[in-house]
């Protein structure tokens, strides 16, 4: 069987954005490149400027800038204004293609890297719910009796502890970077995996040829690991890329108030966060990083959705 | 029977008391107390100490929590440290806008999300029906502040029609004008649950929907000469909405304990905004009845299903 | 489960209607303020406030102080007007002050504002157990003994400048109505439910997190132009700038440098910018291996581009700091500068402490260790994140590798308490009295101190003393330059900011805000009709 084309396309859609996130960064200067950040600050898309490094390390961003003589004529900031030829150490054309921010780093650069730091958080955080939810779920309807109703109400009271709430005071207690970020948002949300964990296993355990290799005398681990494990790898897959989107979302909120990544690293997440704090200033803080972060959540949940029907068809 | 009715909400307790004491934990070893609010770093020694003595911050940690152990347990919620008023008080200040806004939220996001799939399933890959459906994709792939934000951008400003924050106005007003004024504040937050949520059980529901057409029963009530819609909506749609109760009761936790993002976005003086500055203040008193208070609910509204389906269903009782 | 939710829905209803009758009729916005707060008031109790500055500005409404402070510390220390009280006189000796109160001063409940409740309020400063951090201040006021109900003394320990001002800091609360309470209970009581108050306005109405209205309080002695003052709450800045375009709130206490700039485009609204007394510095940890080198901190003063970060961050609504005193004060050296932005002068000075780049990667070494630090700021202040960045940008240009690292607040202040940091973006809000020893003398540990970054030099405690035991403020000056000098060349912490606060309201208001209060002289302030 053909895999669906919306899978198709949704999982070309996550590979290119993967790819640009993974090659991007190499083709654009690094994020945090900082020059005159009060004449470069909140740049309309496509705007130029040309960078002068001068002899003590300072720079200058010109809107325009002619050599006469030696010396060099610039206009910053709307004002003319002359340097000595002997104080410039080298003159650069920049061109932000999709605009600055309120530092005056390119935008492109960012989204570009961000794109990796967003992936990576999002990824990491879903092995770290994904293997956490699948275990516990496991250990409940294997074990079953008092464990698994423990295990149950565990796992649904702990939905009941605002996740931000645990995330700020983790953050608070761990030193936080990135790898804490990821293992807390993953900490935060395993337990819609060991609902599903559990019901596939449920579910499994009744089966005629779990029934019939039980009869035969199979060990229980062997039972587990060779034949009901890799039959809910399938469900856990398709549910894993769904909530790929939802970590990536989290993030984002969890930037908007201001525990997110940390400078000068940013996520598409913290872009957009900060972008709405900017809004009055500049349309294209929020639009390009609004686009990409939608766009993947988008990916995800079609791939997760032709994943599926895939399955369905399988059966 | 009564035994295992027993021996479950025992188990509910123990739950309680672990998630309760594991939030105990983390807010007493995360670094900074009570007196870190005091932002001022040339306050003397002295009255920072003291500052702590007043909340009992200078006995050990066991101490501390055994202490709070037994007053819960006596039913005693302490006075929150933040705003010196009896937690009770704030809890039952907070919660009544936190259910309020939630329900309807949710309660929008049910309808809405059951509406749309079933348009959807009426005619399934048709024009409408993919147009819908790239809609509900948008709605849950969009992040909730980045549409509260939106909204108000359109409906306060854009077009002046529904205030952008806040539960009422500050003009106090009586009677039916106080509904409609909180009527309309509603709108915009609910909104914003609603479009958020609805996207995801839109396309949950849609899948099953479909999936009941081609079922049997379906099929057999058409060829009785029942009319296309009535076939969807008195017969599939009941099977299909089956799983629904799932994803809606795992929203619980989210009508007590309020969603933080909408909460900030719409200035809205729910649990949510309560329990997160509660968290940055180390105000234990209040964080933890807040927690202990969703905890109960969810591990309360288990309890009560089970007994239920025990109840309903014979097969499952034991 | 749907019916269960609109019953759910419909109880919820019920209680938020039931909950919030009381609020009367409605009255058109006329004489009426709308001010947008980040976060409600959580006390109008000053003795169990944090002392948040916005808090200490409400409460100010509501509760009067003995004297009316001058923002006038610019030639000489701060002076003083008649408030509640009328009239005051020293002894010759200077250790007994005398203090005539006015006689048409009345609490919201009726009765008069005496000398009793002036004692009363003394006492609730100086208890160790009511949680007043005014203890510490208090302590050269020996004793007060009323004379009659609109007389009373004071009797101070020591005579030094700043007498009046201790006296008067804090505001006069009501024996009357607060007596009854016990201090040992004012940690956990509730003094909101009727509050009674004696100030320009009174409390009317209160919806936790939501709204607070203030109504003109007509039996004051000054009473103001304005019938109402609205507090509301809004969490969000950008939502606060957002509703003061729109005309939903008319005032917002504090703006950011980029959102007061588009402000000032509308012509519906008005900004105003006074020196706020806000000192922003970079402290470095002083009992830190490379950082207790005085060498080492010059070059990484000199290696931070300071008047580009002011520019960029600031918008030029700030100026670069030049020492610990600020350039307002009466106290300040004016013969001091802001040290250079010089990255040469930084590279020589880390060589002469032995910082090389030996391994060529682009980091300062010295014995195998490479010169990296970890600058914290707190997490959600978001004009400090932006100085991090660029910090770190100036510093990897001379080869020191800076990584910014937002902390939660409550745990950045464990940190700077326990010393377990590199570099800590601070800002202190400087008092109208110029007060270097709390800051920069050598910290003991039962004193305190916002010397949290360890410096010490004991040539700078001798002066200090010095200056605490100067007969006259003009040996007094000459003191405090050379110790600001002093701890200007050590370079303990980099200097790097005034701010300046920017106001902004509708230009429907009239007003005055001034570096004071920002609701200094609310009493003459007036709105327009719309």
């Amino acid at each position: 069987m053909r895999w669906p084309p919306l899978a198709r396309r949704s999982a070309l859609a996550l590979a290119v954005v993967a790819a640009l996130a993974v090659v991007g960064p190499l083709l654009c200067q690094p994020p945090d490149a900082i020059s005159d950040p009060a004449a470069t600050a909140l740049l309309a898309p496509g705007s130029r400027r040309l960078v002068l490094t001068l002899a003590d390390g300072t720079t200058l961003a010109a809107e325009q800038a002619v050599q006469v003589g030696g010396d060099w004529e610039i206009r910053r900031l709307g004002k003319l204004r002359a340097v000595p030829g002997g104080d410039v150490r080298g003159v650069e054309s920049r061109r932000y293609w999709l605009g600055t921010d309120a530092l005056g780093r390119d935008v492109l650069a960012r989204l570009l890297w961000g794109g990796r730091v967003s992936l990576a958080l999002g990824l990491l955080a879903l092995a770290v719910s994904t293997l956490l939810g699948a275990a516990v779920g496991l250990a409940a309807s294997w074990v079953g009796g008092a464990v698994d109703a423990t295990l149950m109400r565990l796992a649904d009271a702990v939905l009941a502890v605002p996740m931000l709430v645990l995330v700020l005071l983790l953050t608070a207690l761990l030193r936080p970077s990135l790898g804490v970020l990821a293992v807390v948002i993953g900490l935060g949300s395993w337990m819609g995996v060991a609902r599903l964990m559990r019901a596939q296993v449920q579910a499994l355990k009744q089966r005629d040829f779990v029934l019939g290799l039980r009869a035969i005398g199979a060990s229980p681990a062997r039972i587990l690991l060779r034949h009901i494990v890799p039959n809910t790898l399938a469900p856990l897959g398709q549910d894993a890329a769904l909530r790929l989107g939802d970590l990536i979302l989290i993030e984002s909120s969890l930037s908007f108030l201001g525990f997110g990544v940390q400078p000068p690293a940013a996520s598409w997440g913290s872009l957009l966060a900060d972008g709405q704090a900017a809004l009055g200033s500049g349309w294209w803080l929020v639009v390009f990083p609004g686009c990409l972060l939608a766009a993947t959540v988008l990916a995800a949940a079609l791939l997760a959705e032709g994943l599926q029907e895939r399955l369905r068809h399988l059966r | 029977m009564t035994r295992r009715v027993l021996g479950r909400i025992a188990a509910s307790l123990v739950v309680l008391w672990v998630v309760a004491t594991g939030t105990y934990g983390l807010v007493a070893l995360a670094p900074g107390d009570a007196s870190s609010r005091i932002a001022d770093p040339r306050l003397p020694a002295a009255a920072r100490e003291r500052w702590r003595r007043d909340f009992g911050l200078d006995r050990p940690l066991p101490a501390r929590y055994l202490g709070w152990l037994a007053a819960t347990l006596r039913g005693d919620l302490d006075v929150s440290w933040q705003h010196r008023r009896p937690v009770a008080g704030l809890l039952a200040e907070a919660l009544p806008p936190t259910v309020l806004l939630t329900s309807l939220g949710l309660l929008v996001e049910t309808l809405g999300g059951l509406a749309i799939a079933v348009v959807q399933a009426m005619r399934p890959r048709s024009r409408l029906d993919r147009w819908l459906g790239a809609a509900s994709l948008l709605g849950y792939a969009a992040p909730p502040f980045a549409v509260g934000l939106g909204l108000v951008w359109l409906f306060s400003y854009a077009l002046g029609w529904l205030p952008p924050s806040h539960m009422l106005s500050p003009a106090g007003q009586g009677g039916w004008a106080h509904g409609r004024d909180l009527a309309a504040h509603l709108v915009l937050p609910v909104a914003t649950i609603g479009l958020t949520g609805m996207g995801a059980l839109a396309r949950y529901t849609r899948g099953s929907l479909v999936e009941e057409r081609s079922q049997g029963y379906v099929l057999a009530a058409l060829a009785r000469g029942c009319s296309r819609r009535r076939a969807l909506l008195a017969h599939a749609l009941p099977n299909a909405a089956l799983p629904l109760v799932t994803v809606l009761g795992l929203s619980l936790p989210f009508l007590v304990s309020g969603s933080l993002l909408v909460e900030v976005v719409f200035a809205w003086p729910g649990m949510g905004q309560l329990l997160f500055q509660a968290a940055l203040a180390r105000d234990i008193p209040l964080l933890m009845a807040g927690t202990l208070v969703g905890t109960a609910a969810v591990v309360l509204g288990n309890v009560l299903a089970d007994l239920a389906a025990w109840w309903l269903d014979p097969r499952v009782r034991p | 489960m749907k019916t269960a939710i609109r019953l759910v829905g419909a109880a919820a209803l019920a209680a938020v209607l039931g909950g919030c009758g009381g609020g009367g009729g409605a009255t058109g916005g006329g004489q009426e303020l709308i001010v947008a707060i980040p976060a409600d008031v959580e006390t109008f109790n000053e003795y169990q406030s944090t002392g948040e500055s916005l808090e200490n500005a409400i409460i100010d409404l509501l509760f009067p102080t003995l004297f009316e402070e001058q923002p006038d510390f610019a030639e000489h220390p701060p002076t003083f007007l008649p408030r509640l009280a009328t009239a005051w006189q020293f002894s010759t000796d200077g250790r007994v002050l005398r203090v005539k109160l006015r006689q048409d001063a009345f609490w919201s409940n009726g009765f008069r504002v005496t000398a009793e409740d002036v004692r009363f309020t003394l006492m609730a400063q100086k208890s160790q157990e009511a949680g007043s951090l005014f203890v510490e201040q208090k302590a050269a006021i020996r004793s007060l003994e009323v004379l009659d109900a609109f007389t009373f003394q004071v009797h101070f320990s020591r005579v030094y400048p700043y007498q009046l001002m201790d006296l008067n800091d804090g505001h006069i609360i009501p024996v009357n109505a607060w007596g009854g309470t016990p201090f040992p209970e004012w940690p956990h009581a509730d003094f909101t439910p009727s509050l009674v108050s004696c100030g320009p306005f009174r409390l009317a109405s209160r919806t936790p997190q939501q709204t607070t209205v203030l109504e003109r309080d007509s039996r004051h002695w000054n009473p103001p132009q304005l019938e109402r003052l609205v507090l509301r709450v809004i969490p969000d800045s950008a939502a606060q700038v957002r509703q003061l375009l729109a005309g939903r709130v008319h005032f917002i206490p504090m703006v950011a440098p980029r959102d007061a700039d588009r402000l000032q485009k509308s012509d519906k609204v008005k900004v105003v910018g006074y020196p706020s007394r806000l000192l922003g510095f970079l402290a470095w940890n002083n009992r830190r291996p490379p950082l207790g080198d005085a060498r080492v901190r010059r070059a990484l003063t000199l290696a931070i581009n300071r008047a580009a970060l002011v520019d960029a961050v600031y918008l030029g609504h700030a100026s670069v700091a030049s020492g610990p005193v600020l350039s307002s004060m009466w106290a300040f050296d004016r013969t001091l500068a802001p040290l250079p932005y010089d990255p040469e002068g930084a590279r020589q000075l880390f060589a002469d402490a032995g910082w090389r780049d030996g391994d060529g990667d682009g980091v300062l070494d010295r014995e195998g260790r490479r010169l990296a630090l970890e600058l914290l700021y707190p997490a959600t202040n978001s004009l400090r994140a932006q100085m991090a960045v660029l910090i770190q940008a100036d510093l990897a240009k001379v080869g020191v590798a800076a990584s910014p690292r937002p902390v939660e607040f409550g745990a950045l202040m464990a940190r700077q308490e326990s010393g377990d940091f590199d570099a800590v973006l601070a800002a202190w809000e400087e008092a109208t009295k110029v007060d270097l020893a709390s800051g920069w003398a050598t910290a003991s540990a039962e004193a305190g101190s916002g010397n949290f970054f360890g410096y010490s030099n004991p040539e700078l405690d001798r002066v200090l003393a010095d200056v605490a035991a100067a007969p006259d403020l003009e040996r007094a000056r000459v003191l405090l330059a050379r110790a600001q000098q002093l701890i200007v060349a050590d370079q303990p912490v980099t200097f790097l900011y005034e701010a300046r606060q920017l106001v902004a309201f509708s230009s429907r208001l009239t007003a005055t805000p001034n570096p004071a209060l920002v609701f200094f002289g609310i009493a003459n302030w007036t709105m327009s009709p719309p």
